[in-house]
């Protein structure tokens, strides 16, 4: 029997068999879909929340009082955009700048604004590079900016980790562009809202003598507001290149957020840097993003973490070594107190 | 030896024919205390799950002489090799509540050894497949990859009115699933889920050989099953390994199987195969899974086995 009357009665099984996989009956198996209305919507939101936010009780939010109040209001919402505004109130609760509802197609994201996002900080860039680094360069990918602050001391300026990939890469052109910084480092991340953690440590990495414990995550781990996980070890591991034989001092203040401070506690574990300046943020939970069933999307924070002596920081932040506080004062005068202070540290660095 | 299979046979029948749901309530005489009550489940699935996992554990044991005798030929030795394509269906309440569809490859490697009525088969099958949402949302997706491997006794019972053969036995088998979603976002947020576990349960065959090769239909569920659920992305330091065990009610789960091997008489046939997979867990977060795929291949012999 040759091949092909060996496969003819195979023929009208395959073909069944094809018709039964491009039927598309695989969906309706999966039994209905979520429905995109008002009440459908709000009871997503609110169970996720429930079932996955990580910070209810250290913040002491009673959720089911929260979702009992804006339920009703929620669904005596007259149109989409108000809607997502009493959706927004409902998140507002949280306290949690991590926490973020992007209603597509009705309007832009809705965060809850912290009083480190309003305090004033007397910072203005500007200063930084009309007095003290005149002269800087930006590294290939442009997320860092780089120069001489005095002779042997050298400025890099990180404003964010947002991106993938490029963590090792830019610090290494970085300090390459700047081979005459052999007594210190300064490296600022004022007003850095954060982004990848992985960057960030990647970083610090840079800096790194050995494996250290930077701090650690708890991650929701249960139905119950209380069931996280164990202590998560994170860790900063030294790269390639790793090793920087001055003093470094990282310049933080109360616009630091999220990733920015995991960079932050990163480097304060390691030997011969001094973090200067002011508290970071405290916004540490690390959000993922999920959508809702008419479309919307969110970020959810599911987990806390913890310094390395397994202290909270949510809402209290990082309290830098040396601290150091402009005033209105120093912003009429166009000084950077800040970096002045690192200058003169790392003036005085062996 | 005989009267105690045959004491056996009747409990098991017992057991099988009286806790049926909604029958007046009976004793199971297999049970130390209590009683399988009418719309009571827990007594109805735990009846059915020791009957339907010892019978056909029990018919690997005992000389089935009830039965009929012919050798089962065409369970001869063969390791078989197939790949082809995949169609998924995914909703994942961990990851997202909407439903997730969509295709990729499909690969199997399956080995069987029989010596007189009773075959031992083990294999493999894995697949890819990116997926999107049923609703036609603009952005997320996801990426899946699962493996599963099996594992299975079987013992032939005889020939049925129609010629065809039909065979019993117990399967175990372990899987795992790594959906990766994106999100839709500018950013970039993707995380990993993780949905594995192991099932014990029965697996019936029946195959009919025609002029131009074999026809096996074989069906198989799952009845004691260890689930292991990561209740959020595990790329975060999450532990991986937090197995339980799922009742049959909280874990549904079965597969059916058509496999055509179109004999040729030498020591390669060519083998199609289908197969239908469906999953659901009822948990805090639902998982419910449909897959199905068609597959082409090669079944190899060793010298010296049967046709």
């Amino acid at each position: 029997m040759n091949r092909g009357s060996r496969l003819r009665p195979l023929r009208p099984l395959l073909a069944g068999l094809l018709c039964a996989l491009a039927a598309g009956c695989t969906d309706r198996m999966l039994g209905p879909h979520a429905a995109p209305d008002h009440a459908a919507v709000f009871d997503e939101l609110w169970r996720e929340f429930d079932l996955h936010y990580a910070l209810f009780q250290m913040k002491g939010v009673d959720w089911a009082a929260v979702g009992a109040v804006y339920r009703p209001r929620a669904l005596a919402a007259t149109s989409e955009q108000a809607f997502a505004s009493i959706l927004g109130e409902m998140l507002n609760e949280l306290r949690d700048p991590h926490v973020v509802l992007t209603p597509t197609g009705v309007g832009g994201s809705l965060r809850y604004l912290t009083h480190c996002d309003t305090v004033a900080l007397y910072f203005d860039e500007r200063f930084i590079f009309d007095r003290y680094v005149p002269v800087t360069v930006l590294t290939p990918g442009g997320h860092m900016r780089y120069g001489m602050a005095a002779p042997a001391v050298g400025y890099i300026q990180l404003s964010s980790f947002v991106g993938e990939e490029w963590g090792r890469s830019e610090i290494d052109a970085a300090l390459a562009g700047l081979p005459g910084a052999r007594t210190a480092l300064i490296i600022d991340v004022r007003n850095n809202r954060g982004g990848s953690v992985e960057i960030a440590t990647q970083i610090a990495g840079r800096f790194a003598d050995r494996s250290r414990v930077y701090g650690y995550l708890r991650l929701r781990d249960g139905p119950g507001h209380d069931d996280l996980t164990d202590f998560i070890e994170e860790r900063v591991d030294p790269g390639p290149n790793a090793g920087y034989p001055g003093a470094v001092f990282v310049l933080t203040n109360r616009r630091d957020f999220s990733s920015a401070e995991d960079f932050v506690l990163a480097m304060r574990v390691l030997p011969g840097v001094t973090v200067v300046g002011d508290t970071t943020a405290g916004a540490s939970g690390g959000p993922l993003l999920h959508e809702l069933p008419n479309g919307w999307t969110y970020e959810l924070p599911e987990w806390i973490e913890y310094t390395p002596d397994r202290r909270i920081f949510e809402e209290i932040g990082l309290a830098p070594q040396v601290v150091v506080k402009p005033t209105a004062l120093d912003m009429a005068a166009g000084l950077d107190p800040v970096l002045a202070r690192a200058l003169q540290l790392a003036r005085q660095a062996p | 030896m005989m009267l105690a299979r045959r004491r056996v046979a009747t409990a098991l029948q017992r057991a099988l024919s009286d806790c049926q749901p909604g029958r007046p309530t009976t004793r199971v005489r297999l049970r130390e205390s209590g009683s399988c009550e009418r719309g009571t489940p827990s007594g109805w699935t735990r009846a059915r799950l020791l009957s339907l996992v010892a019978l056909p554990a029990s018919l690997l044991v005992l000389d089935p002489g009830a039965v009929g005798a012919q050798e089962l030929r065409s369970w001869g030795h063969g390791l078989a090799v197939s790949a082809g394509v995949l169609r998924v269906g995914q909703a994942d309440e961990t990851i997202s509540p909407l439903h997730f569809v969509g295709s990729g490859v499909a690969l199997d490697v399956g080995w069987r050894r029989t010596r007189g009525r009773t075959s031992l088969e083990a294999g493999f099958e894995g697949g890819a497949a990116i997926l999107s949402p049923t609703d036609d949302s603009d952005g997320p997706g996801e990426r899946l990859a699962r493996a599963s491997a099996r594992f299975a006794g079987m013992r032939g019972l005889g020939h049925a009115r129609d010629g065809g053969a039909f065979a019993l036995g117990v399967t175990a088998r372990t899987f795992a699933t790594v959906t990766g979603y994106r999100a839709a976002s500018s950013l970039p947020m993707q995380s990993a889920y993780l949905f594995a576990g192991v099932t014990l349960g029965p697996l019936a065959r029946w195959h009919a050989a025609t002029p131009a090769g074999e026809l096996a239909v074989e069906m198989s569920t799952g009845l004691v099953s260890w689930v292991d659920h990561p209740y959020g992305s595990i790329d975060r330091g999450r532990p991986l390994l937090d197995f339980r065990l799922a009742s049959p009610a909280a874990l549904r789960n079965g597969s059916t199987r058509v496999v055509w091997t179109a004999a040729s008489g030498r020591r390669l046939d060519l083998v199609a195969s289908y197969r239908f997979d469906y999953l659901a867990y009822r948990d805090v977060q639902p998982v419910r899974s449909v897959g199905q795929s068609l597959s082409l291949g090669v079944r190899i012999r060793p010298r010296g086995s049967g046709t």
